[in-house]
C-alpha cells in the first residue's frame, strides 16, 4: 500500500494505491492521524487506485473522518471503484463519508 | 346620586353694610332722639319758664294788687282785717317775686324785679307805716302815707318797673319763641337730612340686601335643586336598599332552605356513615379528626373516646403504637413514619394487622382537595385467612404445573436436541439440497426427521410420527431414530433397514408405542432413490417441470406394532431439480377455528406453486400456509416438513482446489493473500471475484484470529478455495473454541458517525458479499463456509 499526499490549495488529497486491509490500514492510519494532527481540516482520499478495501481499512477510515470532525473539518473520499463503492453501500459508509465521483467533484465547495 | 355640583355658593349676607346702616341708624336715631328731646325740653324748658314768668306776673299783679288794695281799704276803712289781708299776701308776693327771679335767666329782669322788689319794700315800708297808724288809728296819718306822692311815686316806679318787666317778659318770650322756631326748624332740618341721609343709606343697604337676597334665592335654588337631587338619589338609594334587602332576604331565605337540606343531608349521612360496612375517618388537612364513624373505632379495637372530633391523629397512633401494631422499633420514629406516609397527598392503601387481636384491616386513604384525607377500613381478616388457604393451595398447584412442564421441556429437549436443525446442512455438497422444519405443538407430539451422509454418494433421509405425546413418546421417537441411523450406516436397503428396526422396536412388548416412517436414501450421484413407507404419509415428488406426484406406495404397516414383519421398498429416480417433499400429519391434520382440516388438497396446491422450486421455499411456504390456516386456535399436533432436492451437480465439477494453512496470527492474512491471488491468476479467475474473496479472508481470518483462540498458543487455520465451473466455495476451519463470527448482529448503518460502532461491520460486510454462508461446529471444529457465484 502506498499512500501519497499533495495539495489543492486548502485541501489535503490523500492517494492510496493498493489495498486497505489489516496488514496495510495500520500503515494508512499511522499517516493520516500525522496529516491530521499536523493541522489537515480538508481531506479528500482518493481511492482511484485502491484494489480493495476490507472492514479494517474502513475502521480507519472512519477513525480519520471522526477526527476530523471533532476538530471540524471533513473527510471525503473519490474516485471509487466498482467494488469499493460496493463496499460503502453494504457498510453504509457512503451515508457517512461523501463520496465523488473524482477529485475535481470532491473539490468542488470544499 | 347626589349632586357632584359644587355646592352653591352662599352669598354672603353684607352684613357688614346692613350692621354699619343699622348701627348708624340707631346713632343717628339716638342722636335725633336726644336732639329732638334737647329741642323738647328747651321748648319745654322754655315754655315752662315763659308760663311760669307770665303766671309770676300775673301773680305778681294780682298780688299788687290786693296788697294796695288792702292798705287802701285799711287806710280808708281803718279795718284791721285789711291788714291781716294784707299780712296774708305779703309773703306770696315775696315767694312769687323770688319765684320770678329764680325763674328768669334774663337779668334784665331779675334787675326789673329787683326794682320792683325796691319798689315793693318802699311800698311795703310805708305800707307797714301805714298799718301801724292804722292800728293806732291814725287813719288819716296812714291815708296821708298810703295816698302820698311817696307812695305814689313809688308805685310808679313799681308800675314802671312791673312795666319793664312786662317788656322783658315779652322779648324773652319771643326771644323763647323765635329760638324755640329754630329749635324746631333745627329739629325738622335735622330730622329731615338724617331722614334723607337714612333712607339713602337703607336704599343702598336694601339694594344690597336685595342683591344678597336674589343671591341668596339663586342659592337658596340651588340649595332647593340639589336637596331635589340628594332627595332623589336618597329615595334612590332607599329603594336599592330596599331591594337588597328583599334580595337579602330572599338569599337568607335560601341559605335557610339550603341549610335544611343540608342538615337533612347531614343526617341521611350520618345514618349512612354509621350503617356503612366499615369504618370512615376524615382528617383535615393538620390530619385531625373531622369526621368518623362508630364502626372506625370498633375496627381498629380503639377504647372509647379516644377518637374526637379535632382530635389529632397522633392519639390514635400513640395508642397502636403502645399495643404494638407497628411492629418493634422506637414508637416516636414509627409514628412519625405513619404521619409521613399521610402528608404525601397520594392515595395510600395498605394492610394492618391489629396486634394481640388477630384480625387484620385493610385500609384505603384518599387525599381530599383541601389536603386533608379520608380513610376506609375495612375488616379482612376472613379474606386474608382465605387468601392464605389460597396461596398455599396455588402453591402446591404451581409445584405439579412446573413439574408436569419440566417433563414437557425434557420431551422438547429431547425431541429437538435429535433432530438436525443446522442449514444448510452440507454446503459443500452442491449436488443436492435439504431442508426441513418442525414445528413443535404444546405438548411434544413425537414427530422427528433426520438425515446424514451414508458414504460420499448417499444420502439417508427420513420423517416419522411417534404415537402419542409426552416424554414416553420423546424418548421412542429418540430409540427410532438412532436404530435407524446405527443400522443404515451399513445397510442400503430401506426396506432392510426398516425391518431390523421394526424388529428391535417390537421386541419390547411392554411399550404399546408405534412409529410411522418414511425412510429414503438417495444416491445423489446418480439421482436414484430407494424409498419405504412404513405407515407414513406419502410424501409428494415435484418434477422439475412443475408436475406433481403423490408417491402412494406403502410398504408395510407402522413400526413397532407387528414384530417379525418384513418391509419392503422401491426405486425411482430423481432429475436434476426435483424435489421430494416429506410431512407428518400435523400438516394436514391441523385444524383451523371453523374445525376444518387443512387436509392434502390444500398440501397439493401450495406446492403446485410455481414459486416452489427450492427445498427453503418448499417448506417455508407449506409452514406459512398451515400456520396462516390455523390462525388463532391451538396447534394440537407437531408439523414436520422434510424436502430434498436433487440439484444434479457433481464433486466433478470441481475444477480447482486452493488449500492452505495459517496460524493464528494477523501478519499471516496476508501471506495467505498473496498465495490466492497466485492461484487466481493460474486459474483466470475474475478480478473482481479475487478481490471480494481478498476481502473475505481478510475479514473472516482476522476475526477467527483474533476471537477463537482465547488460549494465546499457537493454532493452524485451515483456508480451501474449491473453484467450480460457476462459483467458488470458500472453506474456513479451526479448532479454537466454539465461535460463529457469523452470530454478531447487523449494524445499524443507519446511524450516523459519532454512534456507529465499530464491531459487527466485517462480518454485515461478508454476508453481503457472498450469495451463501454458513457455519457448523463439527467435530471440535469451527467450519465456515462460504460460496459466490461466479459466471
Amino acid at each position: 500500500m502506498i499512500l501519497t499526499v499533495g495539495d489543492a490549495g486548502a485541501v489535503k488529497i490523500v492517494r492510496i494505491e493498493g489495498e486497505l486491509n489489516t496488514q496495510t490500514s495500520r500503515d494508512a492510519e499511522a499517516q493520516l492521524t500525522q496529516l491530521i494532527d499536523a493541522g489537515a481540516r480538508k481531506v479528500v482520499v482518493n481511492f482511484e487506485r485502491l484494489a480493495y478495501i476490507s472492514s479494517s481499512g474502513l475502521s480507519i477510515l472512519l477513525a480519520a473522518a471522526r477526527q476530523l470532525q471533532v476538530s471540524g473539518g471533513e473527510l471525503r473520499v473519490c474516485s471509487l471503484s466498482d467494488l469499493v463503492q460496493e463496499v460503502f453501500d453494504i457498510s453504509g459508509f457512503d451515508s457517512i463519508v461523501p463520496v465523488s465521483k473524482n477529485e475535481a467533484e470532491a473539490l468542488d465547495g470544499f | 346620586m347626589i349632586s357632584d355640583k359644587p355646592q352653591p355658593q352662599v352669598a354672603p349676607f353684607p352684613t357688614k353694610l346692613v350692621g354699619g346702616a343699622v348701627l348708624s341708624t340707631l346713632a343717628v336715631f339716638v342722636w335725633l332722639s336726644w336732639f329732638v328731646y334737647d329741642a323738647y325740653q328747651f321748648i319745654q324748658d322754655t315754655n315752662n319758664r315763659i308760663v311760669g314768668l307770665e303766671r309770676a306776673r300775673g301773680d305778681i299783679v294780682h298780688l299788687d294788687e290786693v296788697l294796695t288794695m288792702s292798705a287802701s281799704m285799711a287806710a280808708a276803712t281803718g279795718e284791721i282785717a285789711w291788714i291781716d289781708r294784707y299780712r296774708s299776701f305779703e309773703p306770696k308776693l315775696d315767694s312769687v317775686i323770688k319765684r320770678a327771679i329764680e325763674i328768669s335767666r334774663q337779668p334784665d329782669f331779675a334787675d326789673a324785679i329787683r326794682e320792683t322788689g325796691a319798689a315793693n319794700i318802699e311800698l311795703v315800708k310805708m305800707e307797714n307805716q301805714a298799718f301801724t297808724l292804722i292800728r293806732e288809728r291814725r287813719l288819716e296819718d296812714a291815708r296821708a302815707i298810703l295816698f302820698g306822692e311817696p307812695y305814689l311815686v313809688q308805685k310808679q316806679v313799681y308800675a314802671g318797673g312791673m312795666e319793664k318787666l312786662m317788656r322783658v317778659l315779652r322779648a324773652e318770650r319771643e326771644a323763647t319763641v323765635e329760638s324755640q322756631r329754630t329749635a324746631t326748624i333745627g329739629s325738622i332740618l335735622a330730622v329731615v337730612a338724617v331722614a334723607a341721609v337714612i333712607i339713602v343709606t337703607w336704599l343702598i343697604v336694601l339694594g344690597r340686601v336685595r342683591e344678597w337676597r336674589a343671591a341668596m334665592s339663586k342659592t337658596l335654588a340651588d340649595l332647593v335643586r340639589a336637596e331635589e337631587a340628594l332627595r332623589k338619589s336618597h329615595d334612590d338609594l332607599e329603594r336599592r336598599v330596599m331591594d337588597r334587602t328583599r334580595e337579602l332576604q330572599d338569599e337568607i331565605a335560601e341559605r335557610k332552605q339550603a341549610e335544611e337540606e343540608l342538615a337533612a343531608k347531614e343526617a341521611q349521612l350520618r345514618v349512612a356513615l354509621d350503617n356503612m360496612p366499615g369504618g370512615m375517618l376524615l382528617r383535615d388537612r393538620d390530619l385531625n379528626h373531622v369526621l368518623f364513624n362508630s364502626q372506625y373505632s370498633e375496627l381498629y379495637e380503639l377504647p372509647d373516646g379516644l377518637l374526637e372530633v379535632g382530635g389529632s391523629i397522633r392519639n390514635e397512633l400513640r395508642y397502636q403504637a403502645d399495643r404494638g401494631d407497628f411492629g418493634p422499633g422506637d414508637k416516636d420514629e414509627l409514628i412519625e413514619e405513619v404521619v409521613a406516609t399521610y402528608q404525601r397527598g397520594e392515595v395510600v392503601g395498605y394492610e394492618r394487622a391489629i396486634a394481640g387481636s388477630g384480625r387484620t384491616l385493610q385500609l384505603r386513604s384518599v387525599p381530599t382537595p383541601e389536603g386533608g384525607y379520608v380513610t376506609f377500613a375495612t375488616d379482612i381478616t376472613d379474606r386474608k385467612r382465605a387468601e392464605d388457604e389460597l396461596q398455599a393451595v396455588y402453591g402446591i398447584i404451581k409445584d405439579q404445573k412446573e413439574r408436569m412442564e419440566d417433563e414437557l421441556n425434557i420431551g422438547r429437549g429431547i425431541q429437538m436436541s435429535m433432530i438436525p436443525l443446522i442449514f444448510p446442512p452440507f454446503p459443500d455438497y452442491d449436488e443436492f439440497s435439504i431442508f426441513a422444519a418442525l414445528e413443535p405443538a404444546r405438548e411434544v407430539g413425537g414427530d422427528f426427521y433426520d438425515f446424514f451422509l451414508i458414504d460420499e454418494g448417499r444420502l439417508c433421509f427420513c420423517v416419522g410420527d411417534v404415537s402419542g405425546k409426552g416424554v414416553p413418546s420423546a424418548l421412542f421417537m429418540a430409540v427410532t431414530k438412532t436404530l435407524i441411523k446405527s443400522r443404515a450406516i451399513d445397510d442400503s436397503s430401506t426396506a432392510s433397514i426398516l425391518t431390523h428396526v421394526n424388529a428391535e422396536l417390537s421386541a419390547d412388548i411392554k411399550t404399546s408405542m408405534f412409529v410411522t416412517v418414511f425412510l429414503g436414501i438417495l444416491n445423489f450421484r446418480s439421482g436414484e432413490f430407494v424409498y419405504t413407507n412404513a405407515g407414513h404419509n406419502p410424501p409428494y415428488l415435484k418434477r422439475k417441470g412443475g408436475s406433481l406426484q403423490r408417491l402412494d406406495a406403502r410398504h408395510g404397516p407402522m413400526i413397532g406394532v407387528v414384530p417379525g414383519m418384513v418391509y419392503r421398498e422401491e426405486t425411482d429416480t430423481m432429475t436434476p431439480g426435483d424435489i421430494l417433499f416429506m410431512y407428518t400429519d400435523g400438516v394436514t391434520e391441523e385444524r383451523n377455528a371453523d374445525r376444518e382440516l387443512f387436509s392434502e388438497k390444500r398440501l397439493v396446491s401450495v406446492l403446485a406453486s410455481t414459486t416452489v422450486d427450492s427445498v427453503e421455499n418448499a417448506v417455508r411456504d407449506t409452514v406459512a400456509a398451515v400456520k396462516a390456516f390455523q390462525g388463532d386456535s391451538d396447534q394440537e399436533d407437531d408439523i414436520t416438513v422434510l424436502a430434498v432436492q436433487f440439484q444434479g451437480r457433481s464433486k466433478h465439477d470441481r475444477v480447482a482446489v486452493f488449500h492452505i494453512m495459517a496460524r493464528n496470527d494477523l501478519r499471516e492474512i496476508a501471506k495467505v493473500n498473496q498465495e490466492f491471488q497466485k492461484f487466481a491468476e493460474e486459474h483466470g479467475i475474475p478480478v473482481d471475484v479475487g478481490r471480494r474473496i481478498s476481502i473475505l479472508l481478510d475479514d473472516l481470518l482476522s476475526n477467527v484470529i483474533s476471537y477463537a483462540f482465547p488460549d494465546d498458543e499457537a493454532h493452524e487455520i485451515e483456508i480451501r478455495i474449491e473453484l467450480a465451473t460457476n462459483r467458488l466455495t470458500v472453506t474456513i476451519s479451526d479448532d479454537g473454541i466454539p465461535f460463529n463470527p457469523l452470530g454478531a448482529g447487523t449494524p445499524d448503518t443507519s446511524l450516523p458517525l459519532d454512534k456507529r460502532a465499530l464491531g459487527g461491520l466485517g462480518i454485515h460486510l461478508i454476508r453481503n458479499l457472498v450469495d451463501d454462508m454458513s457455519y457448523h461446529r463439527r467435530v471440535e471444529r469451527n467450519v465456515l463456509t462460504l460460496v459466490i457465484h461466479i459466471e
